[in-house]
């Protein structure tokens, strides 16, 4: 099935893009999918971040289901 | 002379004209750093309990900080200190530019004025030497105006100055002053204070130097400091877009407050919204960078609008605060009146967060009825109506009509009409900023039990919260004591000593401590930072108990604790024990909730509070 990601706060990914995960998959797993293809710092930056699968929170056992929009949002850390 | 500092204190009364010098003794200088440490000590020891803020007898410091005009990386920032007319309690607030290494080159570590000028005045400080100067001609000019009028007055093209626009001469409770342009200590009235005092501007030259103890060591902290800068992007991007590169995320996330704090940034606000306010989008009418003094990183931006319904030839990229609250907190996303008002705050001298929510507060009392059209000097004040907020942020800086009365702020403003109070988003009267309890837990304990209430640079467990950097479930509120204490007592540290936060990442703790080392000259190491950290913490504490403020009278308004909780987005379900988190702290502290008394024993232990211990159990 097919994913739609976008981040928010991380410049060196700007647009959003699509992940095929099997059908059945989970937040969890696009997270670690995410983190292979990721630098040491985006893997750090991903642990932190809130996760939203369309319209609400996702959590590690969310299953996801085909054309499901995931925001990964950077936390700012303050400022 | 303590080494590292310029070792004078400057007192000014300007009823009387007089102006005294005070050598800085050594003792003040290690128990309290600098910054608001020493400012809390010296207005506890002479301004009267019970002041009117805004009266002849209050004091306003302008203070630096230790590692100011030292070429210590990101430790270029100076603090007002000062009784708050919002808060009615103790009240600093920190800005970077350059004003406060300028005053420490002038020679003075802080300057005090109290009493009040017949006329309006500015202090001009050069080297050592100092004039009361005639302010008539500056009255009614904005900062940008006066900073360039200073230029002229004094023949100094590189002077500093921190200078009041129409808020701060209306005294209107949320001015502040502007420094170099566009950085301000922006919370809690100090404008206010300095209107009251007719004192437009404090003016510095300095080309003194300030003695370090050991050069070397600042110097390896500065270069490992340039190297964790280099490795992380973070920093970087930082330095590239500012904090506002992080306002899209943050509004959706459930960090930013969306529509005075019942909105949630997903479904209420948007993702296109989001995008709109952020630095990336912003940035198209960047035309350069801004850094701090001492200050390799450049947050700021130089901004150019050539044309539109607002065009600006110099102003400056809001930061995350300013666009935060006046986008999503009142569901605005027209980038144009976010960067208009950002330079309304900046040139007329007034808090950009207060203000922002100010204007929230007045929309849900107008949404909800409460507040009409008449009310509000026939202005439409719907969510998200750029030209409305625009049009009432004109009459707040200005003080005319109805902008009068909300520019002391929402709290005054439900007052003054007797209604809207359940809308209110403050701690102890002064508007919450744009990081969200419910986000950042630990923010809940930072805003309500605070010395400074409502502040997001203030240290606990909410700092790690908000990068979401903890250990464990930030939502668990057992055992919460230790750790926020500890942090509160290190960010004492850095906000004392000067330092930027901004810096903080790139800058571990130990660093820090070899940093003050390497200044002073003296052994800094954990047990000295605790003690101190907490000693400050306690000096700013007994302002507060001596104008009866204790923790009990401290609050914290709910929604933003979630109750009652959100039904959607990223918040759902979630509420604050920010009781239980004031309990924890204080619990670790050993102090009393109800009197708010830290104990005899801790406060002799640490020294230094010979006369808040006499206050507290003596008295």
């Amino acid at each position: 099935m097919e994913i739609m990601v976008k981040y928010f706060g991380l410049e060196s990914i700007q647009e959003g893009f699509e992940v095929i995960l099997p059908e059945g998959a989970t937040g969890k797993d696009l997270l670690e999918k995410l983190k292979k293809e990721s630098t040491d710092e985006e893997k750090i930056l991903l642990d932190t971040a809130t996760i939203m699968i369309n319209e609400d929170k996702g959590y590690p056992g969310t299953v996801l289901k085909d054309r499901d929009r995931v925001l990964i949002l950077i936390p700012l850390g303050g400022g | 002379m303590p080494t590292g500092y310029a070792g004078k204190l400057l007192f000014v009364n300007l009823t009387t004209e007089e102006i005294q010098e005070e050598e800085l003794s050594k003792e003040l200088a290690e128990q309290f750093i600098g910054g608001y440490g020493i400012g809390a000590k010296i207005l506890y020891d002479r301004m009267p309990a019970g002041a009117d803020p805004l009266g002849p007898d209050s004091y306003i410091g302008f203070m630096t900080g230790l590692t100011n005009d030292t070429k210590t990386l990101f430790g270029g920032r100076y603090t007002l200190v000062h009784k708050s007319p919002i808060t009615g309690g103790w009240n600093d607030a920190n800005s970077g530019g350059h004003f406060g290494p300028e005053l420490k080159k002038a020679g003075y570590d802080g300057l005090f004025v109290y009493g009040k000028a017949k006329d309006p005045v500015y202090l001009y400080i050069n080297d050592g030497t100092v004039e009361i100067r005639s302010a008539k001609n500056l009255w009614g000019k904005t900062t940008k105006e006066s900073l360039e009028i200073l230029k002229e007055e004094t023949g100094e093209e590189k002077i500093r100055a921190s200078i009041i626009g129409k808020s701060g001469e209306n005294q209107a409770f949320l001015a502040c002053p502007i420094n170099d342009r566009h950085r301000a200590p922006g919370r809690g009235g100090g404008g206010a204070v300095m209107g009251s005092k007719n004192l437009k501007a404090v003016a510095v030259r300095g080309t003194l130097k300030t003695e370090v103890a050991d050069p070397d060591k600042i110097r390896d902290a500065n270069m490992e400091i340039s190297k964790n800068m280099k490795e992380n992007k973070g920093n970087q991007r930082l330095g590239e877009r500012g904090t506002g590169g992080g306002t899209p995320s943050a509004s959706l996330s459930g960090d930013a407050p969306v529509k005075n704090w019942k909105g949630i940034g997903i479904l209420d606000f948007g993702e296109a919204s989001a995008e709109k306010v952020g630095s990336k989008n912003l940035d198209r009418y960047k035309t350069g960078k801004y850094h701090c003094n001492s200050c390799p990183l450049g947050c700021g931006a130089e901004y150019s609008v050539p044309d539109g319904r607002w065009p600006l030839e110099n102003t400056q990229r809001p930061e995350y605060e300013t666009s935060g609250a006046f986008g999503p907190t009142l569901l605005c996303d027209e980038e144009d009146v976010i960067i208009y008002c950002n330079e309304l705050c900046n040139i007329h001298g007034i808090d950009t967060i207060s203000a922002g929510m100010t204007i929230a507060w007045a929309m849900e009392c107008y949404e909800e009825g409460l507040l009409s059209k008449e009310d509000l000097d026939g202005i439409e004040l719907t969510w998200g109506n750029g030209e409305a907020i625009v049009e009432l942020l004109e009459k707040m800086v200005q003080g005319e009509g109805v902008g009068k009365i909300l520019a002391n702020g929402s709290e005054y403003a439900a007052n003054h009409f007797g209604k809207g109070k359940r809308y209110l988003q403050t701690a102890s009267g002064i508007e919450l900023p744009m990081h969200d309890p419910r986000y950042a837990p630990g923010l809940a304990r930072t805003y309500q039990f605070d010395p400074t209430p409502g502040r997001h640079v203030k240290g606990g467990l909410g700092s790690l919260h908000m990068g979401n950097r903890q250990e464990g479930d930030k939502y668990d509120y057992e055992n919460t004591g230790e750790i926020d204490v500890k942090l509160m007592v290190h960010r004492e540290i850095l906000n004392t000593a000067g330092f930027c936060l901004f810096g903080s990442g790139v800058t571990p703790k130990p660093l820090h401590h070899q940093i003050i080392e390497g200044i002073t000259g003296r052994t800094f190491d954990k047990e000295t930072a605790r003690d101190t950290g907490l000693r400050i913490y306690i000096q700013r504490h007994a302002f507060n108990l001596r104008e009866g403020i204790t923790p009990r009278d401290m609050t914290l308004t709910l929604r933003a604790v979630g109750e009652p909780p959100q039904d959607a987005g990223p918040l759902e379900g979630i509420t604050v024990d920010h009781q239980k988190l004031g309990r924890n702290f204080f619990g670790t502290l050993g102090w009393d909730m109800d009197s708010g008394k830290p104990p005899r024993e801790q406060m002799e232990k640490l020294g230094g509070l010979e006369r808040v211990i006499k206050d507290l159990y003596e008295g």
